[in-house]
C-alpha cells in the first residue's frame, strides 16, 4: 500500500452500469488496487418511517415493501405479520400458504435478477438473457394473480386479498417449470463457465466468524457454512410444515454465494410445489381486522432474499402506527463487508462490480 | 425540408441511445424492458453507460433531492440534441411519495418533458407507447425543436427549497432549547440481565437497563454468544420527554434476541456509542443520529450520511417535527390532494 | 470451459424467441386482476369521501359535478389523479356503495403529452379497457359467509336509495 499522498480518489456510481442501483462508492486507488472505500447513499432515500406515520394501518401495506424492488414480497408480509402480532390475530390456512408461495416467488425472482446482474459484471450476457425470461415468467404469473407485476399488494393485514383464480395451480406448476429448466441450464453455463470461476473462486472470501461479526446474514453469511435461515430458527408462517433444507457453502467466497443461490431457488420451487398442495379453496382466506388497533407492540422477523429483517411497530391505540421501524438488510453488505474484503484482499477496480455483484445488495433497501 | 435534414430526422428516430442511469424502482422494469421480453434493442435504443454518448433520459421514478442535483449535472453534460421522457408516477406529481420529506415531487419543475408514461410502476409494454409516439414525432418536429431544456429557475427553485428546509431547522433548535429544563416524567425499571416480557415463539427478550451501563451489558452479551447486532430502534415520547432506545442483538445459534431497552432524556441525547463491539453500530449510530438527533458520543465520524444533500432540516423522525405539512406547504402551496 | 456456455447457448438458438410483439395487439401480459385505471358509477356513489380518506397517494379529491344525482345529494364525487395514484385498488376495497372498480388500461393508454389531461374528472372516469378488479373479487377472499352478507347489503343499498339503478 503506498503512502497516503499517492492515493487516487475515484467515484464509483451511482451512474455506473456496474453499480447496484442508485448508489454511489467513493475509493482510493493506489495504482489498480482499491484501498479504502466509502459508500455514498442517500440517492434513493425517502422516509418509508416517517410516512408509515402518516398513514393508517391498511394504507401503509402500499409503502412496506417499496425499498427493496427486488424483492418486495416478504417485506409486505413482514408488515402484514406485525400489524396481525399488534392486533394479536390468528390468520387463516390458506393465507399462510398463499404468503409462502408469494414470498418464495419472489425470492426466486430476485435471484433470478442477480443472475442478470452478475452475468453482466462478468460479460457473459447470454446466461443473463434466460434469467430475465425466466423472472419475466414470474412476474407475468405475479400480474395475473396479483394485478401488478413487481408491486403485489397481495398479503394485506388480515390474510391476503385475492382467492384463487380459474386454473391456478396448473398455471402456477407450469412456471415453475419453466422455471426450473432454465434455472438449471442459466447454472450449467455460468457456473461451469471457466471466465466466470476465474473471475470468483477464491474473491471475496469470508469466514463464518468474521461475518457474523459484520453484521451478516441470508445467503452470504450461509456461503460461509453456517445453516442460519429464520425460516427454520424461528418458523413465521407454516414454513415448520413443508419440508426444505438450508443449503450452505463451505469457502464463503464469491463463487460459493452464487453456488448457494442456485440452490436455494430448487428449494424455493420444492417449497412452492408443496404449498400449492395444501391450499383448500373452499376456506377463507382473509379475516377481518378491526380499525383501531390496540396499544402495544408488534414484531415480525423474516428471512428475504438478503437476510433477516425485522419489523417493530410500536401502537399507542389508534388508526396509525405510532413508530414504525425496519431493518435494513442490505446495510451490512454494502458497508462492513465491502470495507472488510478490501482491507483484507487485493481487490482492483475491474473486481470491484463482480463483488458488489456478488453479495447481491439492494441499494434503496439501505436508505429506504 | 431538404433531403439531408430527413435523413438525419430519420436515422436520428431509430438510434436513440438511453443513458444507463437506474435513478429509483422503475428501472427494475427496464432489464425485461430492453433484454429478450420486449426487446427495446430492435428500435435502436440502446442503454449508453456515459451521458456523453446518450440522447435521452428516462426519469425512472421517484426525484429524491440528491438524485435531481446529481441528475442536473449529468443532463448539462449530454451533447444536444436531448430529451428527457418521465415514467412513473413520482416523477410527475411525487405520487405515493407526496409527504415524503427528501424527494422532489415534479421533474418539469427542472427540465422539460417530452411525454408522460403513468403508472406505478409502468410496466415494460407501456413504455412502447412513449417509442410509438417519439419516433413519429421526432420526424414531424423542427430542428431547434430538439432539445429539452433545464429551465432557467431550477437551480434558484433548489436553493429557495434548502433555505426553507434550515430555517425550520434554527427555529427547531430554539424550541429544543426553550424546552431543555421540563422535567421527565418517565418510569423505568433496570431489570437486566432478567426479562421484563419474552416471546418464546419467536424468541425475544426484552430487559432494560440505564443509559450508561449499555456498553457493558452489550458486550457481556456478545460473550454470551449474541453475536450478530441486528439494529437500534428509537422511538420518541415527548411528552415523557424521553428518547427510549432499543439495540437488538442476536445469537445465530438459537435464533434468539436480546433487546436491550434504555432511554436517553430528549433535550440532552447523549449515549456511548458501540461502533467498537459490533462494527455494524458504526453505520447505525450514523442513521439514528440524523433521522433522530440522539448523539452518540465516543463515534468517530458522526455526521450526515444518508441525509445528506436529501434534507437540511430537524430531524425528520422526531414526533414533534411534521415534515407531512411542511411539505405540503412547500411543494403542493398547502393543498395536498392537489399536485 | 466455456464449452458448457456454448452447449446451451446453441440450444436456445434453435428455441422460438421469447420476445413479444409490440405494439401488442394480443394482449398476453393482461389479465384479469390487472390493477388499470379506474371507472367510477356515478349512479352509486354516494358522495361519502371514504376512498379519499383511505387513498395512501392523495390523489383523490372531492369535486362537485352538476346534475341529478338522487344518491348524492350534495353533488360530490371523487375525482382522480391518474399521475399521482399507485393503483393499489385500496379505494375499490373500501368504497362502501361498490362504485369504484377498476380497468385493464395501464400507462399505454393513459400516456400522454399533457400531464394536465391524466386528473380524470369524476365524468371522465369511463371505462376506457375492459373491467378487471371489482369489489366483489376482493370480498370474495374473506369467508363465504362474510362476503356474501356484505355484498348484497351493498346492492340492496343501491336498490334502496336509486330506483331506476
Ligand atoms: S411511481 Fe411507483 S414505481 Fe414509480 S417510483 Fe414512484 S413509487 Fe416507485
Ligand atoms: S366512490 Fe365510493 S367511497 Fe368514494 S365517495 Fe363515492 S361512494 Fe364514497
Ligand atoms: S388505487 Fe390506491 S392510490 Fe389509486 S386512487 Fe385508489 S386508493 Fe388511491
Amino acid at each position: 500500500m503506498g503512502d497516503k499522498g499517492k492515493l487516487v480518489q475515484v467515484y464509483f456510481g451511482p451512474q455506473h452500469p456496474g453499480a447496484p442501483g442508485n448508489i454511489g462508492y467513493k475509493l482510493w486507488l493506489d495504482g489498480e488496487r482499491i484501498v479504502r472505500a466509502e459508500v455514498i447513499p442517500g440517492f434513493l432515500h425517502r422516509g418509508f418511517e416517517k410516512m408509515m406515520e402518516n398513514r393508517t394501518w391498511e394504507m401503509s401495506i402500499t409503502l412496506s415493501y417499496r425499498f427493496c424492488v427486488e424483492d418486495p414480497d416478504p417485506l409486505e408480509i413482514a408488515y402484514a405479520l406485525a400489524v396481525e402480532d399488534l392486533f394479536s390475530a390468528e390468520i387463516p390456512e390458506n393465507a399462510k400458504y398463499i404468503r409462502m408461495i408469494q414470498a418464495e416467488f419472489s425470492r426466486i425472482a430476485s435471484h433470478m435478477f442477480w443472475i442478470h446482474f452478475i452475468g453482466g459484471s462478468t460479460g457473459l450476457r447470454t446466461p443473463a438473457y434466460w434469467a430475465v425470461t425466466a423472472r419475466e415468467e414470474i412476474l407475468k404469473w405475479f400480474g395475473w394473480y396479483a394485478g401488478h407485476r413487481v408491486y403485489h399488494n397481495i398479503s394485506v393485514p388480515g390474510g391476503v386479498r385475492y382467492t384463487l383464480p380459474e386454473g391456478f395451480i396448473e398455471r402456477t406448476l407450469k412456471v415453475l417449470d419453466f422455471v426450473e429448466k432454465t434455472v438449471k441450464d442459466v447454472e450449467k453455463a455460468l457456473m461451469r463457465n471457466s471466465i466466470f470461476k476465474a473471475r470468483t473462486i477464491g474473491m471475496g472470501k469470508l469466514s463464518t466468524k468474521e461475518a457474523l461479526e459484520l453484521g451478516v446474514t441470508g445467503p452470504v453469511l450461509r456461503a460461509t457454512g453456517m445453516p442460519y435461515d429464520i425460516r427454520k430458527a424461528r418458523p413465521y408462517l407454516n414454513y415448520d410444515k413443508v419440508n426444505f433444507e438450508v443449503p450452505t457453502g463451505s469457502a464463503g467466497d464469491s463463487y460459493d454465494r452464487c453456488r448457494v443461490r442456485f440452490q436455494e431457488i430448487y428449494q424455493s420451487i420444492r417449497i412452492i410445489r408443496e404449498s400449492l398442495s395444501k391450499l383448500d379453496p373452499s376456506e377463507p382466506f382473509r379475516i377481518k381486522l378491526p380499525i383501531v388497533a390496540p396499544a402495544g407492540e408488534g414484531i415480525a422477523r423474516v428471512e428475504t432474499a438478503r437476510g433477516e429483517y425485522l419489523v417493530h411497530i410500536v401502537s399507542t391505540r389508534g388508526r396509525q402506527p405510532y413508530r414504525v421501524r425496519l431493518r435494513s438488510t442490505s446495510m451490512p453488505l454494502l458497508t462492513t463487508v465491502v470495507n472488510y474484503i478490501i482491507e483484507n484482499e487485493e481487490i482492483t477496480i475491474a473486481d470491484f462490480p463482480v463483488l458488489l455483484a456478488s453479495l447481491d445488495p439492494c441499494a434503496p433497501d439501505l436508505d429506504r | 425540408m431538404g433531403i439531408l435534414e430527413k435523413i438525419f430526422k430519420w436515422s436520428f428516430s431509430r438510434s436513440l441511445w438511453m443513458i444507463h442511469y437506474c435513478s429509483a424502482c422503475g428501472a427494475v422494469e427496464f432489464p425485461p424492458l430492453v433484454m429478450s421480453p420486449v426487446d427495446w434493442e430492435r428500435y435502436g435504443y440502446m442503454p449508453a453507460p456515459s451521458p456523453r454518448q446518450s440522447d435521452i433520459y428516462i426519469g425512472m421514478g421517484y426525484l429524491t433531492k440528491k438524485t435531481v442535483k446529481f441528475f442536473l449535472n449529468m443532463y448539462r453534460q449530454m451533447p444536444e440534441p436531448k430529451f428527457v421522457a418521465a415514467g412513473c408516477n413520482c416523477t410527475a406529481t411525487g405520487g405515493l411519495y407526496w409527504d415524503s420529506y427528501a424527494t422532489y415531487k415534479r421533474l418539469d419543475d427542472f427540465v422539460e418533458v417530452e411525454g408522460w408514461v403513468p403508472g406505478c410502476m409502468p410496466m415494460p409494454d407501456d413504455y412502447t407507447a412513449f417509442i410509438e409516439y417519439f419516433r413519429r414525432n421526432l420526424k414531424e418536429r423542427e430542428i431547434e425543436k430538439y432539445v429539452s431544456r433545464i429551465k432557467p429557475e431550477a437551480f434558484k427553485k433548489i436553493m429557495e427549497w434548502e433555505k426553507l428546509e434550515r430555517e425550520w431547522l434554527k427555529e427547531y433548535e430554539e424550541k429544543m432549547k426553550k424546552e431543555s429544563n421540563t422535567p421527565i416524567q418517565y418510569d423505568f425499571a433496570e431489570t437486566y440481565p432478567k426479562c421484563f416480557e419474552k416471546d418464546e415463539a419467536k424468541g425475544i427478550c426484552k430487559t432494560s437497563i440505564s443509559s450508561t451501563k449499555v456498553r457493558k451489558a452489550l458486550k457481556e452479551l456478545k460473550d454470551k454468544g449474541y453475536v450478530l447486532f441486528i439494529n437500534i430502534n428509537t422511538i420518541d415520547w415527548p411528552k415523557k420527554g424521553v428518547i427510549e432506545i432499543f439495540y437488538i442483538v442476536e445469537n445465530p445459534s438459537s435464533g434468539e434476541q436480546v433487546w436491550v431497552k434504555t432511554f436517553v432524556p430528549r433535550a440532552n441525547p447523549v449515549i456511548d456509542s458501540v461502533h467498537d463491539i459490533y462494527p455494524i453500530a458504526y453505520y447505525i449510530e450514523r442513521e439514528v443520529y440524523e433521522m433522530m438527533g440522539v448523539v452518540f458520543s465516543g463515534h468517530p465520524n458522526l455526521k450526515k450520511w444518508i441525509l445528506e444533500g436529501n434534507w437540511d432540516g430537524p430531524p425528520p423522525l422526531r414526533k414533534d417535527v411534521d415534515t407531512p405539512s411542511f411539505v405540503v406547504k412547500t411543494m403542493y402551496g398547502g393543498y395536498r390532494y392537489g399536485r | 470451459m466455456v464449452l458448457s456456455t456454448i452447449k446451451n447457448a446453441i440450444k436456445y438458438m434453435v428455441k422460438k424467441p421469447y420476445t413479444r410483439q409490440v405494439p401488442r395487439k394480443d394482449d398476453k401480459y393482461r389479465s384479469e386482476n390487472l390493477r388499470g385505471a379506474h371507472i367510477l358509477y356515478m349512479d352509486r356513489c354516494t358522495g361519502c369521501s371514504m376512498c379519499q380518506r383511505v387513498c395512501p397517494a392523495a390523489c383523490i379529491d372531492m369535486v362537485v359535478v352538476e346534475g341529478d344525482w338522487p344518491r348524492n345529494h350534495r353533488k360530490r364525487f371523487p375525482r382522480i389523479d391518474h399521475s399521482k395514484c399507485t393503483f393499489c385498488a385500496l379505494c375499490v376495497e373500501y368504497c362502501p356503495f361498490n362504485a369504484l372498480s377498476m380497468t385493464d388500461a395501464t400507462g399505454f393508454e393513459l400516456f400522454t403529452t399533457d400531464k394536465s389531461r391524466t386528473l380524470k374528472m369524476p365524468q371522465d372516469l369511463k371505462p376506457i379497457g375492459k373491467e378487471t378488479l371489482t369489489k366483489q373479487k376482493l370480498l370474495s377472499s374473506y369467508a363465504p359467509s362474510y362476503a356474501l352478507k356484505k355484498f348484497v347489503e351493498t346492492l340492496e343499498g343501491s336498490r334502496k336509495v336509486s330506483p331506476n339503478g
